[in-house]
Order: structure tokens, then C-alpha cells, then sequence
């Protein structure tokens, strides 16, 4: 047979079985959110005052501790990245453990090394007269021990692929290396670096169980979005439903216009 | 008026071992095969790696020294580096890229950009300064990096490699381009390459590397006319 | 050293149930699936064991946490063979679903206590000593049977007290108060109980305290129902009723 037919490329249809049911487990949870939500009764749950309270409490904790895991995590990943000591791959490993960890252990950890007894928690209450559990500065904590993991192997990923000849020459130039770190380096990683903030914005919007044990789950001052949803479930599931469908929206929305704005023309990063 | 450098550096299972000296205004080839220890000897210069014994000391300054632990950092010894492809950085527009070691040493953008005029014109890099490195062509991205390191007068400069990844049509006037450019930097100048014709045609002397050893220091004529 | 303790409290339960499950592995088993309020979870295991004892080939499994959480778990169908809620209002919720077989037993009572730290440190002796707002002081959500409870108490009291969390189940507030992270709570006389000295109670006049009952009842999609009443049976006969009392709980 002496075919000169061009092969249009097709398609292995196994494949895109496989990958189509995959695609319908996720999808198909969201609409069956749509299918119960009490469209009537929205706008009259959205503007009630708890929920106002735990949208507000969630964004604001969750902008924080994107800026707390930014200023700790970025030089950690440098550091992880660079340098070569001794119990780096000890902290990778702790990096990875507290990702897979069930957040609810997390915060008993916390509480027992941050509570009132804890570990450091006594001295800093008897010493300052800090106490952690049932604040905002808590759930702040809860929330940076799950999603800074995010954020420092995003950024040592990229660290590790950039070409350290730059730096090289920015260090024969006269740059200190704070200066080149500033200038050189960080600008470099954009693109990573934003993948890693968002991700690491995205887990703590979404942080339930280390904030309830630790934090504490009080409207206003710890009772975050994920913790109010749980709350209403028993009392109205109509807005369980709804303040799900709120942080779905807002973060599939900031997902998609970050995308579009910062991840938007690079191959660099998470493929958001 | 010297550069000597007499040192071990060891890297896993290779050792560098040399013991070479350089005279200012002299530019020196430095030839050898792949993992001869070409580029690390550069970087041993430039402080960007330690050595393990020995020394490195430029006009009686010491630069590091094995015995007594003395090291300069980078920062401190003034030697200007030029990589292949020039590695500019790619966040920042030309003339950002040349001033970055007047800006490094807390000099004004203002400043510092009236401060560069002078080499910008002689380079003939006028023209392109907002541009950004990837609208470069290779030639003109190589010359920017030789301005950038100029711009701090350091008393050494090092090229890594700088005409490789080029085309062949172009090399020939980039080779052309490239003595004149040297030509006007009258400190120690050295320079890494596998090319032989471009070590014939730049060096006033070449060295040859092999495992980490000199097997070949001569005056390029003498080079030349040695027996293959 | 207090932390494995209060630890201890929680995990207990769990260490059971864990045990319950590993050995039953030598014939054909049936699973008899025991939907109950987290304060039951020691008599429940307990009295699971002396069942599994007398019933060979059978395997008590327990989920245990906060009524309403069970309830609703119930409601979405989950394979529950028996409900024990700590309050009517959760059981009647499963009952308006028509999801339960026979109208449910009260097969134990309860009443309410301040939990505090061991040796009561702060030395709170009184619902009136709880208003102090100094004082870390958390309960749960109204719609668990104790927060709800604990609402009930205040209002007979005619105090108010702002709580500074509220916490998922009754287990969660004994962890925090025998950790010492918050104060005092309150709870059922059980808990106290079977924390066995790692917290104080205080009691609560029984002007202002509540009678909690405890209902049970067999669900209607249980493929178990004949177990099932045995397993009420059993709670219901004096075995089962030592046990209950043993850990706190009032008869009837």
C-alpha cells in the first residue's frame, strides 16, 4: 500500500474517555451546588451581617498571610535553593509534610506548642502576656502553616532553574547580595513568584481545619468563610449553600483575572 | 604590575591546579577541551568560588588566600565578567543593564546614566538603550554585556566564552569588532575559549588547559607554529 | 505532660473503635452501624463490646460526633442502622423525614455542669463568676444540643455571656479546657465524668440546669432492624444501664 494520504491526526479515543469522566467528577459537585441553591434568597443572605463579617475576616487574613508567607518564605526558598547545609533536605520534607498533613493537625500542633500551655505559648503569656488561641492573629498562624509550604516550592523551583551566572554577574558588578537578590533575582521569578503567592492566598481562603482548632471559631474575630459555611450548615443549609458558591466565585474569579494579568504570556509557573 | 595566580581548586572528584602569572595590557586566551577547568579558573579570579590552597593576588592585593583565609568577596575586587550570549538581564532595558554596577554602588539613575555617556557613544550602543535584551542581536547583546562590566573600571576583565552561539557569517565581523573593543580596556583582559581562530586572532599569548593542567603557555605566534 | 492527657480524653474513643474493628476477622460478620453523640462515645463502645461479646459475628461500628452533624448525615442517607442524639431537636428532624422505624426511646439523661481546669484555678464557682470577660469562656454552635443547652441555662439565670469560640462538638471544648487554652465551658455531668480528673466540674443549681434526654432510635432503611432493637435492648437491661450510670448518665 502506497498511501500519500496526510494522517489527520486523531485522537485516542481511550484517553479522552478517561480524561472526560475525570473532568465530570469535578465539574459535577459545582453544579450540584447550583442545583440546590436558593437563587430567591441570595441577595438577602450575602448582605446578612455574620456573613459579611466572615467574608471580610476571610479576605483580610487571607491578604495577610499571603504577605507574611511572601517576606519568610521567599529568602527560605532562596536559602533551600542556593545553599547547600546541612538539614536542607530535613526542611523540604517538613515543607512537603505540612502540606499532605490534615490540617486539623496542624492546628493541634499549634495549640500545643502556641496555646496557653503550649510549648511557647506559656512563656509568651506569662512573659508578655500573649495569648493566641481565639484571636485573629491565630487564625493568621493556621492559615501560614498550610499555605506557606505553597509558596516555598513554588519559588525554589524557580530558583533552581534560573541560571546562577546572572547572579554571578550582578555580583562582579558591585551588587551586594540583598541588592542583587532585590534586583536580579526576584524580578527574574516573577512569573513563579506570583503562581506561588496565589496559591498560597488560594489554601489559606480555603483553611478550615487547622483555623477551627486552633483559632477557635468565634463570628467577627476567628469565624472565617470556610467556618461559617460549616456553622451554617446545621442551622440554614440555604446559606451553607450560598456562601459556598461565594468562595467558589471569588476564587475562581481572582484565579482567572491573576492568570490573565500576571501568568497570562509565561510558560513559567503553574499552569493556572 | 601583575596578576599571579598560583592555586588548587577542587570540585567533587576535579581538580584545577595552576600557576600563572598575567601582565597588564596583555590579553590571554585561555584554550582547552569541555571540564578542563577553563571557566572555573575564571571564576576562581572573579571570587565567585574559593580556592582550596594556593593564592590569588592582583598588583600585590591579595585576593584569597588559601593559608591565612583571606577572601575578597566578588563585590570587592573589581574584575569585570563577560559571559557567552552576554546574560543580560532580561527584566531590565539596556541601559538599566549598563548601569547596574553604578546603581549597584547606590549612584543615582540620573547620574549614573551621564556617568555611562561616554562609553555608551564609544560602543555605538546610543541607539538601542531602551530596548530590551531579547530585541537584541548577538553581537550587539555581547557588546552591551562588555559595557555593563566596563562601566566600573575594574582592572581585570574576564570573557567566558563570548563568541560561541554566534553564527559563523557574523563571527568574522564580530571578531573584527571585538579586538577594537578590547583594544580600548587596558587592564588585564582573559578570555575562555575552545575556538582556536579566535584565540589566533584576539591573544597576544594562549594557555591551554587539559584535566585541570596547563599542557600548552606561549606567545600566539609561537602557538601557531606549534607542531599538531 | 497535660497535653497527652487531655489528648488521651479524645483519642480514647478512637483507640476503641479501632480495636473493635481489627478483630473481627474470623467468620462472616455483620455490621451493625451506630450513628451516636460524641458524649456517648465511652458507654457506647463499651456496651459495643459486651454486644459483640454475646452476638458473635457481629461488628459494632460507631461514628460518633455532634448530634445535628449525625442527624444530617442520617437525612443525606448515610447507612446508619441507629441514631442516639443527645437532644429531641436533632432526633426530631431525622423522625419529620420519616426516617425512623419505631418513635425513638429516651434511654438516658443527662445534666449540665461548668467544666474548668483541673484544680480550678481561677476559681469560678458560680454561672454569675462565667460573666467576667476576662475570662476565656467557649461553647458551640446553638445547633449542637450543648451549645443550645448552654443558651437555655443563661436564660434561666437571666445572664449573658459573649463566648469566645464556638467550637465544633463537646469533645473539642473538653480538649481546650483540660489543655487550659480556654477557661471554662460548659457541659454534660458525662464529660466530667469521664475525664476521670483531668478537669473540675462545678455544679449548676438545678433551678437553672437543664434535663438533657438522650433518644434512640432504629432508622427505617436499616437492613439490620432485628440487631438493631437488641442492641436497644441491651442498653435498656441492667447491663447496659450499669454502664450508662458508671459513665454519668441518668435512668429513667
Amino acid at each position: 500500500m502506497s498511501q500519500v494520504r496526510r494522517h489527520r491526526q486523531k485522537l485516542p479515543w481511550q484517553i479522552i474517555l478517561i480524561a472526560s469522566i475525570a473532568v465530570a467528577f469535578f465539574l459535577s459537585p459545582f453544579i450540584g451546588l447550583l442545583w440546590r441553591t436558593p437563587w430567591s434568597k441570595f441577595t438577602d443572605i450575602v448582605t446578612r451581617r455574620e456573613i459579611r463579617d466572615a467574608l471580610w475576616l476571610s479576605v483580610q487574613t487571607s491578604l495577610i498571610t499571603s504577605i507574611v508567607c511572601f517576606v519568610f518564605g521567599v529568602p527560605l526558598a532562596w536559602l533551600l535553593a542556593r545553599v547547600d547545609f546541612r538539614g536542607r533536605r530535613f526542611i523540604r520534607a517538613l515543607m512537603t509534610l505540612s502540606m499532605v498533613l490534615p490540617p486539623v493537625i496542624g492546628g493541634i500542633a499549634l495549640l500545643f506548642t502556641f496555646g496557653r500551655r503550649g510549648l511557647i505559648g506559656q512563656y509568651l503569656d506569662s512573659w508578655f502576656g500573649i495569648r493566641l488561641p481565639f484571636t485573629t492573629t491565630a487564625v493568621v498562624m493556621a492559615q501560614c502553616f498550610v499555605a506557606m509550604p505553597f509558596l516555598v516550592l513554588t519559588v525554589e523551583a524557580a530558583l533552581r532553574q534560573l541560571d546562577t551566572r546572572f547572579e554571578d554577574v550582578a555580583r562582579t558588578l558591585g551588587g551586594s547580595r540583598w541588592y542583587v537578590f532585590r534586583r536580579v533575582t526576584l524580578p527574574s521569578i516573577k512569573p513563579s513568584l506570583f503562581a506561588g503567592l496565589v496559591l498560597a492566598w488560594a489554601r489559606a481562603l480555603g483553611e478550615f481545619g487547622a483555623t477551627i482548632t486552633f483559632a477557635g471559631n468565634l463570628p467577627g474575630t476567628t469565624q472565617t468563610m470556610p467556618l461559617a459555611t460549616y456553622a451554617a450548615l446545621d442551622s440554614n443549609p440555604e446559606s451553607a449553600l450560598i456562601l459556598s458558591l461565594l468562595m467558589i466565585a471569588i476564587a475562581f474569579s481572582i484565579l482567572i483575572a491573576l492568570r490573565d494579568r500576571w501568568l497570562g504570556r509565561t510558560e513559567q509557573g503553574l499552569p493556572l | 604590575m601583575t596578576l599571579d595566580t598560583r592555586f588548587t581548586l577542587s570540585r567533587g572528584t576535579f581538580t584545577l591546579d595552576v600557576n600563572l602569572s598575567f601582565n597588564e595590557g596583555e590579553v590571554v586566551a585561555i584554550m582547552g577541551p569541555n571540564g578542563s577547568g577553563k571557566s572555573t579558573f575564571l571564576h576562581a579570579i572573579a571570587g565567585l568560588l574559593p580556592v582550596t590552597s594556593g593564592m590569588v593576588v592582583l598588583n600585590g592585593e591579595t585576593f584569597d588566600d588559601a593559608t591565612t583565609e583571606a577572601f575578597l568577596e566578588p563585590t570587592q575586587r573589581n574584575v569585570g565578567i563577560v559571559f557567552q550570549g552576554g546574560l543580560l538581564f532580561e527584566t531590565m532595558n539596556v541601559l538599566e543593564n549598563i548601569v547596574f554596577g553604578l546603581r549597584a554602588r547606590k549612584i543615582k539613575q540620573s547620574i549614573a546614566a551621564a556617568q555611562a555617556e561616554p562609553l555608551i557613544s564609544q560602543f555605538g550602543l546610543s541607539g538601542l538603550l531602551e530596548r530590551q535584551p531579547r530585541e537584541l542581536s548577538g553581537g550587539q547583546a555581547q557588546r552591551v554585556a562588555i559595557t555593563r562590566a566596563l562601566i566600573t573600571q575594574p582592572k581585570v576583565l574576564l570573557l567566558d566564552e563570548p563568541m560561541s552561539g554566534l553564527d559563523t557569517s557574523t563571527r568574522q565581523l564580530v571578531r573584527e569588532d571585538f579586538r577594537e573593543v578590547l583594544a580600548s580596556f587596558a587592564g588585564y583582559r582573559i578570555l575562555v575559549t575552545h575556538d582556536v581562530e579566535d584565540a589566533l586572532a584576539i591573544a597576544d599569548r594562549i594557555i591551554e588547559l587539559d584535566h585541570g593542567k596547563v599542557v600548552w603557555n606561549g606567545s600566539t605566534s609561537d602557538y601557531r607554529n606549534k607542531p599538531r | 505532660m497535660f497535653g497527652r492527657r487531655a489528648f488521651a480524653v479524645v483519642l480514647a474513643p478512637i483507640a476503641f473503635f479501632t480495636a473493635c474493628t481489627s478483630d473481627s476477622n474470623t467468620q462472616e460478620t455483620t455490621t451493625l452501624n451506630v450513628y451516636a453523640a460524641s458524649s456517648l462515645a465511652t458507654p457506647f463502645e463499651l456496651a459495643g463490646l459486651a454486644f459483640e461479646k454475646a452476638h458473635p459475628g457481629v461488628n459494632v461500628q460507631f461514628n460518633l460526633g455532634a448530634s445535628s452533624d449525625l442527624a444530617r448525615f442520617v437525612e443525606e442517607g448515610a447507612p446508619a442502622d441507629i441514631f442516639a442524639s443527645a437532644d429531641i431537636a436533632n432526633m426530631d428532624k431525622v423522625e419529620s423525614e420519616e426516617l425512623l422505624d419505631t418513635p425513638p426511646i429516651i434511654f438516658a439523661t443527662n445534666y449540665l455542669e461548668i467544666v474548668v481546669e483541673k484544680g480550678n484555678p481561677l476559681n469560678i464557682l458560680s454561672l454569675q463568676d462565667l460573666t467576667n470577660s476576662d475570662l476565656i469562656f467557649i461553647t458551640t454552635n446553638p445547633d449542637v444540643p450543648i451549645g443550645r443547652y448552654t443558651t437555655e441555662v443563661f436564660k434561666k439565670a437571666g445572664i449573658t455571656i459573649a463566648p469566645d469560640s464556638f467550637e465544633n462538638n463537646v469533645k473539642s471544648i473538653m480538649l481546650k479546657v483540660a489543655g487550659g487554652e480556654a477557661d471554662a465551658g460548659i457541659v454534660y455531668h458525662s464529660e466530667v465524668v469521664a475525664a476521670d480528673g483531668e478537669v473540675d466540674g462545678v455544679e449548676i443549681p438545678s433551678d437553672f440546669n437543664i434535663l438533657a434526654e438522650y433518644p434512640i432510635g432504629i432508622i427505617s432503611t436499616s437492613d439490620n432492624k432485628e440487631l438493631a432493637r437488641g442492641f436497644i435492648d441491651f442498653l435498656l437491661s441492667p447491663d447496659g444501664r450499669a454502664i450508662l450510670s458508671q459513665h454519668g448518665f441518668g435512668l429513667l
